[in-house]
């Protein structure tokens, strides 16, 4: 599985853990808005049929009707025969949208059937990140065509202007996919808005999926984008049958008749797909016969007063309702993952059901509870849930010691004045009994008690962190000045819980992508933009570190609150530093407990390369050495480097000329610039001086032994941290046709040099897992845990993933960093 | 939770019934002509009025203002005596 559906899996799976995901439904017959889980009554606060249409006798009748006339099904492709109700119910809707319409199985074959078909290969389509994922999904049957596509921010439209401006210079047409009314917020497309571009652009095309808004508004229910609109010559409007319309399919809404009918006979699934069962369609009918009806008035009307009131009760008790708008969809945020499975959980106690709305459908800290409200609900029942969760979301919060304010600022919405209602309240966050100690430099730390807990571990002992700071700091360029910030958690008897350092650094978004996917994007770094697709990341130890940088005391009974300040330091620099991610990383993977804890406060887990330690030293001899290996590494040994050992001469260089750091940077730049593992910026040059000028760092050089001289072809930096060398990175003449050769030397000369050093293990860094363990080295697998307050450009990225012959080439000013 | 008079206002007939019956005390009714009849209710700090058909058909749900209460209904009612009877 790849991190992203191993990242959903864990959520998802949390969430059933947690007894609020994956559940059923125990009623055999539906009464209402009420429903039962597990024995318990409960209100059903999900459903999106707003209108509560599905149990109007109209539509049952209807759908009996047409049961009785056809049978439980009428099998057989459109392409050759349709029910008579499909042609009846086409011609209902025509009348309805004012428009050329294909009923299809369900929306998502909808998409499917007509994206294909519409968008030409000299057109190009812009996404709007959140835009339905059925949207997106059908979106990927454009690649193999190379058809351009790329994302735009959610809702943009200024960005929107300016990509139909460059677009529309080389693309026949431009078209822009958004939903009508958006299913986690709830918030809606700016309608008029982009009626203004379509009526500015010529070339400007609009497709939409308005399946949330349906019913719910504008005349006859035509929905949210057209209640103010007439359908635009140039624009598609997609929407369910299966919400608020209570029968099932999907409507694909076209300006004009021979749009219509292409799709008809050319859409995949028109042709390969079976049709909607008969009492579906028998259902639709009289669905649409209502909306025809003034009936639809009157239910949108009584439908609006429930919103109404559901937004008037969640402003008297003062929730952090995310967007108050009058759409149905409602939420609630919570921040983390943990507090929305307790605050769902104990508002099932209380009898009313709702969502988790959660990471991927959102950020992972921008959790919340979703709800929706239909017709059937009572103005108590609304009441009684938005009062039991009131009076829980407190409880959860300070459970979790979490205020209200962190919220809001997890959402980046202001944080409101007090409300009217003396029952709200903010929770008092329980006081900490841990000391915490957080500071900018190393110089202001204690050099004994660092050495104590972090010498041995890495290249992040006081020394180390010393050159990083030096080196790192007063740059050129973004990417070479990182911010330093240090953590030391004490208990009241002053002993250390936790220690740890940040990095603030620009960041490449794709570093722990494929390989593939690095190249590609280098292709548009080295073409247009050196800074696409970057961003500031908080993370614990550097990008020059490697190794466990968050020293925990396990013993301590406070490790779980230690953690929880770390969360919120890191939180708190990732606001200050205006970074987009935060990543705390080199953990062995497997650790159950800490991946639920990470998880439930927001982080996902991410795998890292692996990483590759040595600590077979201790020998005395070559030979010693051989015999410790397995027999395929002696031999691999033997055949591959002892064997040319004649051929290289291997020494330490002690006095570095500023030349000699110049054909290091050269080297390095050879081995970095083909390798897109773990995908970062260059090094500095200043890096490379400094090493030379370092006592803990030392510097193996290679030399191939050429008739009367010696030609350097690879240095290897490392540094040494109380018994541990570090070989943090290597250089390679990579015109050296003994290149392969070369590395292997570089690997065998390292542990000569530690072993000779009476060092008790050598850190040998990520990748060429293969070629370490062929030395006698352990390969151990490493994760990350990640957290974003963005998802854009992991979007983008991801997309990459699933494109085959081409880049989704992404317009986003903001990624440039000046 | 209290519904003021103001956020009532904002809400037609069928919810402000709906509220009536949540959160309101009965007062008094008032027979008029024609079989239509005036409901009083009481809810927190301010009364609603309600205007009924013969056939039980609710025509109007308004909140009125003290001084009208005062004038039509006290003119008529003992107030004070009619909530503590009800209640």
């Amino acid at each position: 599985m790849n991190n992203f559906i191993t990242t959903i899996n864990d959520v998802i799976t949390d969430g059933k853990n947690s007894g609020i995901l994956h559940l059923n439904v125990s009623n055999e017959i539906l009464e209402g808005n009420m429903l039962k889980i597990n024995d318990k009554e409960l209100v059903n606060f999900s459903s999106c049929s707003y209108l509560g249409l599905e149990f109007d006798p109209r539509l049952k009748a209807g759908a009996i009707k047409a049961l009785e006339g056809y049978g439980t099904q009428f099998s057989a492709s459109r392409a050759y025969l349709s029910s008579i109700h499909y042609e009846q119910l086409e011609k209902k809707l025509n009348a309805l949208f004012g428009g050329y319409c294909v009923v299809t199985p369900t929306t998502t074959l909808g998409h499917i059937s007509t994206i294909p078909v519409i968008i030409g290969e000299k057109d190009a389509v812009i996404l709007d990140h959140q835009v339905h994922s059925s949207i997106q999904t059908a979106t990927t049957l454009l690649k193999p065509k190379g058809i351009h596509i790329e994302l735009l921010r959610h809702n943009r439209m200024d960005l929107l202007e300016e990509r139909i401006i460059q677009l529309s210079k080389k693309y026949e047409k431009v078209w822009y996919m958004a939903d009508g009314i958006y299913s986690m917020y709830g918030d809606g497309s700016p309608i008029d808005a982009i009626y203004e571009l379509l009526d500015k652009f010529p070339k400007f095309h609009f497709y939409v999926d308005d399946a949330h808004g349906m019913s719910c508004f504008g005349k006859n229910g035509r929905g949210f984008v057209l209640q103010n609109h007439d359908l635009h010559e140039r624009m598609v409007l997609t929407t369910s049958l299966n919400k608020a319309f209570a029968s099932g399919g999907g409507a694909m809404i076209f300006p004009n008749e021979k749009m219509a009918s292409l799709v008809r006979t050319c859409g995949g699934p028109m042709i390969t797909s079976g049709p909607m069962q008969p009492a579906a369609l028998g259902a639709a009918l009289a669905a649409a016969d209502i909306h025809l009806s003034k009936d639809i008035i009157k239910m949108q009307e009584d439908l609006q007063e429930n919103i109404k009131y559901a937004n008037l009760m969640i402003k008297k008790v003062g929730l952090p309702l995310i967007k108050e708008l009058n759409s149905p969809v409602f939420f609630i945020g919570v921040c983390l993952p943990k507090v929305g499975y307790q605050l769902i959980k104990k508002m099932l106690d209380d009898g009313y059901y709702t969502n988790l709305g959660a990471f991927p459908a959102v950020p992972m800290k921008n959790t919340g509870v979703r709800f929706t409200i239909t017709r059937l609900h009572t103005f108590k029942q609304i009441e009684g849930m938005i009062t039991s969760m009131a009076r829980h979301f407190d409880e959860v919060l300070l459970e979790q010691n979490i205020s209200r304010d962190q919220i809001y600022k997890a959402f980046k919405i202001d944080i409101p004045g007090e409300t009217n209602n003396e029952d709200t309240f903010q929770p008092i966050l329980k006081p900490s009994n841990l000391i915490l100690e957080k500071y900018q430099t190393i110089t202001e730390i204690d050099k004994t008690e660092w050495n104590r807990i972090f010498e041995g571990k890495g290249s992040f002992d006081y020394i180390g962190l010393l050159f990083l700071e030096d080196t790192f700091r007063n740059n050129k360029l973004a990417q070479d000045n990182w911010e330093f910030d240090y953590l030391i958690i004490r208990d009241k008897n002053k002993n250390v819980v936790l220690a740890t350092f940040f990095t603030t650094a620009l960041c490449k978004d794709d570093m722990l992508s494929h390989e593939t996917i690095s190249h590609k994007i280098e292709m548009i770094r080295k073409t247009s933009d050196p800074y696409y697709l970057t961003s500031k990341m908080v993370m614990t130890g550097s990008l020059l570190t490697e190794g466990n940088h968050v020293f925990v005391n396990e013993k301590s009974s406070h490790k779980k609150q230690a953690f929880n300040e770390m969360y919120w330091m890191a939180s708190s620099l990732m606001k200050k530093y205006n970074a987009s991610s935060i990543m705390l990383r080199d953990f062995d993977d497997g650790n159950a407990e800490l991946d639920k804890m990470m998880l439930g406060n927001g982080y996902f887990k991410t795998q890292m390369p692996e990483r590759n330690t040595h600590s077979n030293l201790g020998w005395k001899t070559e030979e010693e050495f051989v015999s410790t290996l397995s027999y395929k590494s002696r031999y691999h040994l033997r055949s591959q480097i002892l064997k040319f050992n004649p051929v290289f001469e291997c020494h330490l260089i002690s006095k570095p000329t500023t030349e000699q750091a110049d054909h290091w940077f050269k080297l390095y730049n050879e081995v970095k610039n083909n390798s897109f593992k773990l995908n970062t910026f260059d090094l500095p040059k200043k890096l490379f001086y400094n090493i030379a000028k370092s006592q803990n760092w030392e510097v193996l050089s290679i030399c191939l032994k050429e008739e009367q001289e010696l030609k350097e072809v690879a240095v290897i930096f490392n540094y040494k941290s109380g018994d541990v060398y570090n070989s943090m990175f290597i250089g390679i003449d990579k015109t050296s046709k003994f290149e392969f050769s070369v590395y292997r030397q570089a690997l065998y000369q390292i542990l000569v040099r530690a072993n000779s050093l009476n060092c008790e293990s050598i850190n040998l860094g990520f990748t060429a897992s293969l070629e370490k363990r062929r030395m006698g080295a352990q390969s151990f697998k490493t994760v990350a845990y990640m957290q974003s307050n963005d998802h854009f450009n992991a979007a983008v990225i991801e997309s990459m993933q699933i494109s085959n012959n081409q880049i989704i080439n992404v317009f986003e000013s903001e990624n440039s960093v000046n | 939770m209290l519904i003021t008079q103001l956020e009532l206002n904002t809400f037609n007939n069928n919810s402000r019934l709906q509220i009536l019956s949540d959160k309101s005390l009965f007062v008094c009714e008032v027979n008029l002509t024609k079989g239509f009849k005036l409901q009083l209710y009481s809810i927190y700090n301010y009364f609603v009025e309600v205007l009924v058909d013969k056939m039980g058909n609710t025509l109007d749900v308004k909140p009125l203002t003290l001084s009208y209460v005062a004038n039509f209904y006290c003119r008529n009612f003992d107030l004070n005596k009619e909530i503590t009877t009800n209640s």
